[in-house]
Order: C-alpha cells, then sequence, then structure tokens
C-alpha cells in the first residue's frame, strides 16, 4: 500500500473515531431527557460511592469524580481506591459542592450525578451533558442499568446482574422460608445508632426476601435513635459497619462492651454481623458482595431463631 | 486629622453634604472591588488569563478551543461574582439600617432573628420536606421566614413606646429559639439532607445561577437603593427620638419601613447564599472607621465594603484549596473576625 493510502485509511479511521464520539442519542429516565455522547469519551462523577465504583467495575475510567478529603491530606475514592487503580482520575472536590471548575477544566462529554445534584445541573450542563441517575429512588439495579446503557458497557452489566441472580436463587434454594429470617441493618455511633444498610446490604436483603422486627418495619431511616432504643430493633442477625478510615470500630467498642448489647438475641448466638462499610460502594459489585457475604453467613451455617426462643419461653 | 469644607450635591429634594475625603474612600472601595472582581474573574480551577478574561467579557458567545473558557466566565463565575457582591451589599445594609435603627453597634440582622427566620424554613425545606418545594421556589422560603420573623420582632418591639433595646432582646430571644429549632433539624434530620443544608448554612454561593443573581438584583433594587435614599432619616434617628421627632419624622412609620427594606435586604442575601452573621456587622464597621456615623457616606460605604468582603471570602474559598471549595461565609468570619478585633481594639470610643 502507498503512503498515499495509508495516510488516507488513517485519516478516514480518524475521522471515523471523532465522528462515533461526536454522535449523540437522546437518554431517558425519571429525570427527564438529556441529549447524550454515544460513546462518552470523558466522563465526571458526582458522586463516588456510587457512580465511580460502578463506572470502575464497568470498565469505564472516569476522567474526574468527587470524593472524600480532608485537608492536607490525598482525596480519597470511597469504595474504590482498594478495588482499582484510581491513577487519571482527577478530584473535583466533595460530592456536595463540587469544583464546577474543575469539572470544567477536564472539558468532560458527560456529568453523572444523583437526585441531590439536580439543583447544580443547570450550571453544568453549560459544561457538557448532566446525566441523573436514580440511585437513592429506585435502587442499584435499575440504575447501574441505566448507568451500562449511557456508557456502552450493556454486556458487562448483563454479566453482573446475572451472577447476583444466581446468588439470589441459590440463597432461596437454601433458605425456602427467608422472611421467617429477621434482620436489622444499622450504624452504631458513639451516641446514637441510625438504621442504615449501605453498599447495597438494604437492597440485598430485600431481594434476598428477608424479614426485619416489627420496630424496623415502622422506624424511620437515617435519623439517629438514642443506644437505649437498639433492644426494639434485636433481630435473629444484627448487621453493622465500621468505617476503618474514621476510627469507628474502636470508637464504639465500649457499646458493644455493655450489657444492653451483649443482651440482644442476635450477640448473645453469634449472629451480629460486622462488615467493613467501604468494602463495597453502592454498585453492582456491592450487591455481589453483600450477597455473597449474606449467602455465606445466613444460608449456608446453622443458625437460631429469636421467634423460636419466644415461643419456646411461652411453653 | 482635618477635614476639608464640605460640599453639597442635590438630586431633586434630596441633598448630600460630603467631604472630600468622603468621595476618597467611596472611590478607593470602588477601585478595591473592582481589582477583586478581576482578580475573581481570573482565579480559579479553569485557567483563564487576563487576555482571555478580557477578550471573553466583550464577546456575545465563545467557539471551539475558547468555547468552555467563554462558559466558564460567563455561566460561572461572572453570576457568582455579581451574586456574592449583591449578597455582600445586601447584608451590610441590613446591617446599617439595624444597628441605626437600634442605635446599638452590635445589631445585625444575625442578631434580631431575621436571619435565623429565613434560615428555619429553608432547613425545614432542605431536611424535612425536600422536593416538596420546586427548586426555583427555594428562595422564596428563606423570604417568608425572615418576614414572619420580622412582623413578629415588630409586633412586639412596637408595643407602647418605641424601644430599641427591647427590640434587640426580643430578636435575641427569638433568634435563641429559632437556632434551636435549626439544631433540632440538624441533629435529628436525614443525614444526607442534613450534609446539603450545612454546606448551604455555612453560606456558599456554588449553586449560583444568572436566575439568582436577577432575583437579588431586583431585591436590591426594590429595598438597597431606597434605603440608600433614607440617609437623612437615619441620622436624625440616631440623635434619639426627642431630636428625631422634633424634627417632624414619624418615627413608628419610618421604623416600620427601615425594618421592612433590612428584613427584605436580608432574607434574599440568605435565600441565595446561606447565613453570612458575620458580613451584617463587619461591613458597617467597616465602612464606619472611614467615614463615621455620617449615612449619607455610610449607607453606600457600607455596601461597597459588604460586596468586596463576600467577594474576597468567595474567591478565596473556591481557590485556596481548590478543588475543595470552602463556604464564602466561613472564610469571612475566618479571615474578617481577627481584623475586625483589631480594627474594633483600635476605637476609643469602645473604650467604655
Amino acid at each position: 500500500m502507498s503512503w498515499n493510502k495509508t495516510l488516507l485509511l488513517l485519516l478516514v479511521m480518524a475521522f471515523g473515531v471523532v465522528a462515533q464520539a461526536a454522535e449523540t442519542r437522546v437518554f431517558k429516565n425519571r429525570f427527564g431527557e438529556v441529549k447524550v455522547p454515544k460513546n462518552p469519551r470523558c466522563v465526571v462523577s458526582l458522586h463516588d460511592f456510587s457512580l465511580t465504583v460502578q463506572l470502575m467495575e464497568l470498565g469505564v475510567k472516569p476522567c474526574g469524580s468527587t470524593g472524600r478529603k480532608k485537608l492536607m491530606s490525598e482525596p480519597l475514592f470511597r469504595g474504590v481506591e482498594h478495588r482499582f487503580d484510581v491513577s487519571g482520575i482527577q478530584y473535583v472536590g466533595g460530592h456536595k459542592s463540587p469544583d464546577l471548575e474543575a469539572i470544567a477544566a477536564l472539558k468532560p462529554d458527560l456529568i453523572l450525578g444523583l437526585s441531590y445534584h439536580r439543583e447544580l445541573k443547570p450550571i453544568l450542563s453549560a459544561i457538557a451533558p448532566v446525566v441523573i441517575l436514580p440511585v437513592q429512588e429506585e435502587g442499584i439495579k435499575k440504575y447501574a442499568g441505566q448507568l451500562a446503557d449511557l456508557v456502552g458497557r450493556r454486556g458487562s452489566y448483563q454479566d453482573q446482574l446475572k451472577q447476583y441472580r444466581w446468588m439470589l436463587e441459590e440463597f432461596h434454594r437454601l433458605v425456602p422460608n427467608p422472611d421467617s429470617i429477621t434482620v436489622t441493618t444499622l450504624e452504631i455511633y458513639e451516641d446514637n445508632f441510625q438504621l442504615i444498610g449501605r453498599g447495597g446490604i438494604d437492597e440485598a436483603i430485600r431481594d434476598l426476601g428477608l424479614g426485619h422486627p416489627k420496630a424496623y418495619k415502622k422506624a424511620r431511616f437515617h435519623v439517629p435513635y438514642s443506644l437505649e432504643r437498639v433492644g426494639d430493633f434485636d433481630a435473629d442477625f444484627i448487621i453493622d459497619t465500621y468505617e476503618p478510615l474514621l476510627n469507628t470500630r474502636q470508637q464504639t467498642a465500649s457499646f458493644r462492651e455493655s450489657a444492653q448489647w451483649r443482651q440482644l438475641f442476635a450477640v448473645r448466638h453469634g449472629q451480629f454481623l460486622y462488615f467493613n462499610r467501604s468494602r463495597y460502594g453502592e454498585s453492582m459489585g456491592g450487591l455481589l458482595g453483600t450477597a455473597s457475604l449474606l449467602l455465606s453467613h445466613i444460608a449456608e451455617r446453622d443458625r437460631v431463631s429469636r421467634a423460636e426462643e419466644i415461643r419456646a419461653k411461652v411453653r | 486629622m482635618r477635614w476639608a469644607a464640605p460640599a453639597a450635591l442635590r438630586l431633586g429634594e434630596f441633598s448630600l453634604r460630603f467631604r472630600p475625603l468622603d468621595l476618597g474612600w467611596i472611590l478607593l472601595t470602588t477601585l478595591g472591588l473592582f481589582a477583586a472582581v478581576l482578580a475573581a474573574a481570573t482565579i480559579g480551577s479553569f485557567p483563564l488569563g487576563w487576555q482571555q478574561v478580557w477578550a471573553g467579557l466583550w464577546q456575545p458567545s465563545g467557539s471551539g478551543e475558547g468555547a468552555m473558557a467563554h462558559q466558564v466566565l460567563w455561566q460561572l463565575r461572572m453570576p457568582r461574582i455579581l451574586a456574592a457582591m449583591l449578597v455582600g451589599a445586601c447584608l451590610s445594609l441590613a446591617g446599617v439600617i439595624l444597628q441605626s435603627l437600634t442605635r446599638n453597634a452590635l445589631a445585625a440582622p444575625g442578631l434580631i432573628g431575621v436571619e435565623a427566620g429565613g434560615s428555619v424554613t429553608m432547613l425545614m425545606s432542605l431536611v424535612l420536606f425536600p422536593g416538596l418545594v420546586p427548586v426555583y421556589l427555594l428562595p422564596l422560603t428563606a423570604l417568608a421566614g425572615g418576614l414572619v420573623v420580622a412582623v413578629f420582632i415588630l409586633m412586639l418591639a412596637l408595643r407602647g413606646d418605641f424601644s430599641p433595646l427591647r427590640l434587640i432582646l426580643v430578636g435575641i430571644g427569638t433568634t435563641a429559639m429559632l437556632q434551636a429549632v435549626s439544631e433540632l433539624l440538624l441533629t435529628y434530620g436525614d443525614i444526607d439532607r442534613v450534609e446539603s443544608a450545612l454546606m448551604w448554612l455555612g453560606g456558599s454561593l456554588h449553586k449560583v445561577t444568572w436566575t439568582e443573581v436577577r432575583v437579588l438584583a431586583l431585591w436590591f433594587l426594590l429595598a438597597g437603593v431606597p434605603a440608600m435614599f433614607a440617609f437623612r432619616q437615619l441620622n436624625l434617628l440616631q440623635l434619639g427620638p426627642a431630636v428625631a421627632s422634633s424634627r417632624g419624622l414619624s418615627q413608628r412609620r419610618t421604623l416600620a419601613v427601615l425594618l421592612l427594606a433590612s428584613v427584605m435586604l436580608t432574607s434574599s442575601a440568605v435565600a441565595t447564599a446561606g447565613t453570612m452573621v458575620f458580613v451584617g456587622l463587619i461591613g458597617p464597621h467597616l465602612a464606619r472607621q472611614c467615614c463615621g456615623d455620617r449615612h449619607g457616606i455610610l449607607l453606600p460605604l457600607a455596601a461597597l465594603s459588604g460586596a468586596l468582603l463576600v467577594l474576597i471570602g468567595d474567591t478565596l474559598g473556591r481557590w485556596v484549596f481548590a478543588p475543595l471549595q470552602l463556604p464564602a461565609g466561613l472564610v469571612v468570619a475566618i479571615v474578617g473576625a481577627p481584623y475586625f478585633i483589631f480594627l474594633i481594639a483600635r476605637r476609643r470610643e469602645f473604650a467604655n
């Protein structure tokens, strides 16, 4: 092939790549319609613990991401750092108040945010198309599917979903009546506790069909409860999470030494599960990891039931 | 220092006597503000040089490589710069009015409960009923809260003869009560919503768009500009009720109108940028250092000082630890408080 032909071929290929990147389509979800590039080149994520993790799991490295940072310390991408190579991901500020100019400097062609970023959408839209994903509104599986569509990785997402569904089936094979097992997810702090299950824990519990104690069903989530009320949420299994970066395991150790804690059914029977909070993000990987943990700790081992203990006492 | 002979400026029925030095301060502060605007336009995480800024200011729209720079300048920086100046001017003017009405150097929008009223209604929108009020109507909730509290305080303060001390005491009590409500909302609110609310409470301008700038400018025109023409009434009120009445001033009506203006200015600023308690206190005092209590000069100078303060605070906040963003209110308090203490320590009239 002559040099001229080679050059022409290269030009055509280069033009093809540019044209492909510039091609757009309309993406639609509950937050509206947005014209987005078919093959985004530089994606900025406004939430590390959900969107950035899921992008990395799909094999797409965002060019920028929000993260957590203390003054005079390196930024941290929660749920991502320990699983993926984060070099090349530009820190663009905190997820509640990202540095909009740092995002603009990356010249992104797609910006992804959560529902509370809608307030920033009018400003960010001047930089690139902004897609709001329903992480809190529709759960991990739904938003991850939409994200996969956006970045053209539907296949990888389907693989994750298939694996997750298998775990659910396996759990149901081993535990035919999962709703008879009660579970409480919480986070204990020094002077209060909240009912939270991060990293896909609550969604996985819902998908597995596990039950909850009565008080849990009526309770409000993400609000502080007095530690005195922890007994109200006693269940067959209690799941708490700790954050190694914030030293929460050590900070709350004295409460776990208290008689109040030790009297809980789940604690007495070794059915208190204490997981690393940042091990998994709000992603399909988080769902898979959590489902795997619950499969091992609940389905694949001997367990005792609080309801049976109460019935035995009554008899 | 010897003052030069005062000159007079006439505009219709208004006449303003000023000293050449007053004009010097106004000019100096305006130049400082202009320099701060230029600095704020060129400083930021997105690299923009002087030439790009200058060229961008005169171009209707950018194209090609310059398109993003144009967007950054016109959609991110300029609205923020203008909003910072307007917020500072509003709060500082509101501070001067309250300090003069109450004849108390410590009076500020934060002290009489107006700022706290706006904060509580905004917090209720953000923490308790997120999504209930559309985003574009959120500023009105702060306005509503500020106005309700102001009317409440005014009704209590105007019972019988007006007493500046009673106004302040009622304001302090109301502020304490409203702050307790705010604390309650922050302590027992949903953690994600509380995080957003805390950013707003710190006095942040990171969400500002041209819409907020237009709204703020409108409120400034409605309340701030007329307030600047009330310098004579404020000068008389400063001399006490007996002198003011002897010069034919209806004290109750003047008080109600000026207090309403102060509330409007405070509420619009709070709705846009959250709470910046310190600006309403320090802005007027910075201006007083230059021109004393002569309101004809004090009012515009305080507006300029407040604008300069918030603009510097916001620029430092978005630049010093970038991409970490510090709320402007926080920076103004951190940088301004030591300077304020230094200034007050030097002033002799506070000695006793």
